[in-house]
């Protein structure tokens, strides 16, 4: 606090925003032009300028970031103004004839120019000139392109995406070699200015689920972007559900399918996840594999998948309630040995379960999170202690940890993870409701949920379309995946601008042959 | 839009402590449960007897898995009984001395004492069908002597008598006869229910003695009551026409020996006639495919249709043998329990409305009756002859 009122009371430069250099032109005189960027850059050691003078012309200055520029072809383009031959020292007659720079923008005010040269621009000055020359030269450490680690596939392309939005949009564009294919990109962020971009396929997207995400992502106002996570909750349409409303991936062909279904993507600087909207529920169990592989593979993974999400969100509380209240639920002889492996268990079986949810899901956690070389420690901890221990010394019976086993593997299956723990978080309530109102509880709880989501609505696309509202022409890529012969159209509830997907020269594949 | 904000969350946090005030209903863990597998009903000197076989979860060696061997010394079982006035008030002077709440949603048995069931069935059913935790697909059969006894029997290859019982009656030498089942037959006009008829059996070897359970035939029942038993050929008889035909086995005298022969399938068709005022008259027309289990002639040739034909006349006639058999149980006692007046309703409903419904009591041990039998011998094992035959 006591730097702060320090800083306002001098009004130092450096104190300001870039916003705030919005109306600051840049100088015709070089010295200015130096002062001020020197006053900007106080105690900033990774800024270099560097004065240097044009041959036969007049004084020239560069200024860019270490590290972020190259500062090999930095040098290149210097070395090409001080051999300069002929008498081309016009600001025009330089930019055409003589740097040797792919890139370059004319800048006449700061605030652009910043945030150009922050992002790795090497900035050029002339004397004399009223603009600014930035010259495309970012060059920054980054990640290669590897496999990414949380949606990995058996048969499906290796490569995710990286922290760099170039190297991101690249993946994409090498996917989708059209020039229909568009890159909107905006700053957002006060102090980070992160480069944000939105990408569509102009003619397949609807325009106005375009133009709302990006009216939505020019609304916000924030001072620093770090994930795309940041970007999806201030933009999603009910802030308060526990379902995910975009979609996140870390695999460049996930957004080429996406993008041409209608889709809109969203790619952040510093983050291999890009977003996808609109996202329902039945994308939950959509994974890239199923279309990769033979149809009737995909479509009985999917309709395992939807099993494991019952699995996961209900054994528990259905345990709960037929031990509690529906004992006649059970077959017969299965009730038996439930019983006599409860015989000496001391909780009633609400308590059972949530010991052993709740240690589980403190297990997953722990594994996340500790370094790798413990993680085996917590493995072992778990097997032992969870398992075995804890029905050896009874404190819970053995078909309660082949429950929580269940639900675990169960909850595992679903390839979003978000959702995967949204459905994990929902157990519990339910096993609340199921030790207070039996089945019954199960049943409103359920219903709740349902509401719920039949309410929720991600951009415009209702959250559980098309199931409800019912639009059976699309039924051919939820539960089942028709083989893509029979996908010829793209799915209807996104409303793209251009339904046909597969041209009717096509036919033969379809129904001729077959 | 704020204050409807404001009673939403207070609505919210008013339906959330309500419901802790509810306590939980009617929570009961299974700890607290006495599940009753089976459970026995007798005559008694003061009324009624009323038996329970319950689990014991703790002595069924699953679970904590420390030794695993607990069969040897105490039961897995235990049978409580208790007796009353009525079926309800022995049970429930049975509760206060028990624990855990007796939990009668897992009762897969319901065994009747041979002399309650000559006394009345439908009486005692009424305490079954009248609580919704009883299920109505429980079996029922009637015991011979007291039906605690039987179900004490001390059977070695399930861990429970209920569970012998049980299976036994779903096996195919029974036929299914649940508490549904007996309602609905005492309940129409034109039939009556049978009932599985069991008895205890004792073996006797050193050191290997045990008692089973068996089926010996049917309790054949006239409104509500049971008045005789059909064992042997006339269960078989009863099997047959009953029309729920399980595959059964028989050993059948053809020339001067025995030839073991399996019923696999048996059609049966009963056609009612009436003609004007006349005693009604039942076509009874039974389609058996047959196959041969064991011959005991070694010189039979079945290659020779005729020595075929020998069999299938000889089985033909067993098989009207024992319908006749159970038959003339049936109309002695006027037990129909095959339903035949049901199937005089369903062939001419008017003049069953008019006249047969109030004079079926009558008429149904004066009702005549004719046999076809057709068999066809369709399989004769894996081999023509005995393969320990001398020569060739």
């Amino acid at each position: 606090m006591r730097a702060k009122g320090k800083r306002q009371g001098e009004d130092r430069l450096d104190n300001h925003t870039i916003n705030q250099f919005k109306n600051v032109p840049v100088d015709s005189d070089v010295e200015v032009n130096r002062k001020l960027l020197e006053e900007l850059f106080i105690d900033s050691s990774d800024v270099v300028i560097r004065d240097f003078q044009i041959e036969n012309g007049p004084k020239a200055m560069v200024c860019f970031i270490d590290g972020l520029t190259a500062t090999f072809a930095v040098e290149t383009a210097m070395k090409a103004l001080m051999v300069l031959e002929g008498n081309e020292s016009t600001i025009d007659g330089i930019l055409t004839q003589t740097l040797p720079v792919a890139q370059t923008l004319e800048i006449q005010h700061y605030s652009e120019l910043l945030v150009n040269m922050l992002s790795g621009d090497c900035a050029l000055f002339i004397d004399g000139c009223k603009t600014a020359v930035c010259m495309g030269l970012r060059f920054a450490e980054h990640r290669t392109v590897s496999e990414p680690t949380t949606e990995t596939v058996v048969r499906g392309p290796r490569e995710g995406f990286t922290e760099s939005i170039r190297i991101n949009t690249a993946l994409i564009r090498r996917k989708i070699k059209s020039p229909r294919l568009k890159m909107k990109s905006f700053v957002i962020g006060t102090e980070t200015n992160t480069n944000v971009v939105i990408t569509y396929i102009v003619g397949i997207a609807n325009q106005k689920l375009v133009d709302e995400i990006e009216e939505r992502i020019r609304n916000i106002k924030i001072d620093g972007i770090l994930e795309s996570g940041y970007i999806e909750e201030l933009i999603i349409d009910e802030g308060y559900s526990p379902f995910p409303q975009m979609q996140n991936t870390e695999r460049p062909d996930v957004v080429a399918a996406s993008l041409l279904e209608g889709r809109v993507s969203i790619l952040v600087d510093g983050t291999p996840f890009a977003l996808i909207a609109p996202f329902g529920f039945w994308q939950w169990l959509q994974a890239s594999e199923d279309y990769y592989e033979e149809f009737l593979i995909g479509s009985f993974l999917r309709m395992l998948r939807l099993l494991a999400l019952f699995i996961a969100l209900l054994s528990p509380a259905i345990y709960i309630a037929a031990l509690t209240y529906h004992p006649e639920m059970i077959p017969t002889s299965l009730l038996l040995s439930i019983a006599a492996s409860r015989e000496a268990i001391p909780f009633p079986a609400v308590v059972e379960a949530l010991i052993m949810e709740t240690s589980f899901e403190a297990l997953r956690e722990a594994g996340i999170r500790l370094p790798r070389t413990v993680g085996q420690a917590v493995s072992i901890l778990g097997a032992l202690v969870v398992g075995q221990a804890a029905v050896q010394a009874g404190i819970v019976s053995a078909a309660m940890v082949i429950i929580v086993s269940i639900t675990g593997i169960a909850s595992f299956t679903l390839p979003r993870y978000n959702a995967a723990i949204a459905v994990r978080m929902l157990r519990f309530p339910l096993m609340l409701l199921a030790s207070v109102f039996g089945l019954l509880g199960i049943v409103i709880g359920v219903i709740a949920i349902l509401s719920h989501m039949s309410r929720l609505r991600s951009f415009g696309t209702p959250y559980l379309a098309p199931v409800a509202p019912m639009s059976l022409a699309d039924w051919k890529d939820i539960l089942i995946r028709m083989p893509l012969w029979k996908m010829r159209r793209r799915p209807a509830y996104i409303n793209p601008e251009d339904q046909k997907r597969m041209s009717d020269a096509s036919k033969r594949a379809d129904g001729g042959s077959r | 839009m704020k204050m409807a904000k404001q009673c939403t969350c207070a609505l919210l946090v008013w339906l959330s402590i309500s419901m802790l005030l509810t306590g939980c209903w009617d929570r009961t863990e299974i700890n607290d449960v006495a599940f009753v597998l089976a459970s026995a009903i007798d005559l008694d000197k003061e009324g009624i007897r009323m038996s329970v076989l319950i689990p014991l979860p703790g002595n069924m060696g699953a679970g904590s898995g420390g030794g695993g061997g607990t069969e040897g010394g105490s039961k897995s079982f235990t049978i409580k009984t208790e007796t009353g006035t009525s079926v309800r008030e022995a049970n429930d002077k049975l509760q206060r001395r028990l624990p855990r709440r007796l939990f009668y949603g897992h009762r897969r048995v319901i065994l009747i004492g041979e002399s309650l069931a000559k006394q009345n069935v439908s009486l005692m059913l009424d305490s079954v069908t009248r609580m919704p935790e009883n299920r109505l697909t429980a079996l029922v059969a009637v015991a011979k002597g007291t039906a605690l006894d039987v179900l004490n029997a001390d059977t070695r290859l399930e861990r429970f008598s209920a569970e012998s019982i049980r299976e036994l009656l779903q096996s195919e030498s029974s036929i299914r006869v649940s508490v549904k089942d007996v309602t609905g037959e005492i309940m129409a006009i034109g039939s009556d229910a049978f009932i599985p008829y069991l008895e205890k059996v004792k073996t006797r070897i050193k050191g290997q003695e045990s008692e089973d359970i068996q089926i010996s035939g049917f309790a054949l029942t006239h409104d509500g009551r049971m008045l005789t038993t059909a064992k042997a050929g006339a269960a078989t008889g009863i099997k047959l026409l009953s029309r729920q035909f399980r595959p059964y086995r028989q050993s059948i005298k053809v020339g001067n020996s025995y030839v073991s022969i399996v019923v696999n399938q048996a059609k049966v068709q009963i056609k009612p006639i009436l003609k004007g005022t006349d005693e009604p008259r039942f076509h009874i027309r039974a389609d058996v495919k047959a196959s041969i289990n064991e011959d005991a002639n070694m010189e039979r040739n079945y290659d020779d249709i005729g020595q075929r034909h020998d069999i299938e006349e000889a089985i033909e006639q067993q098989i009207v043998a024992d319908m006749k058999q159970a038959l003339a149980a049936m109309q002695q006692n006027n037990c129909d329990v095959i339903g035949f007046g049901q199937y005089v309703y369903r062939a001419y409903p008017d003049r069953w409305k008019d006249k047969w419904e109030r004079e079926w009591e009558q008429a149904f041990s004066k009702a005549q009756f004719e046999y076809k039998a057709s068999v066809n011998l369709y399989r004769v094992g894996m081999n023509n002859e005995n393969l320990a035959k001398k020569g060739e």
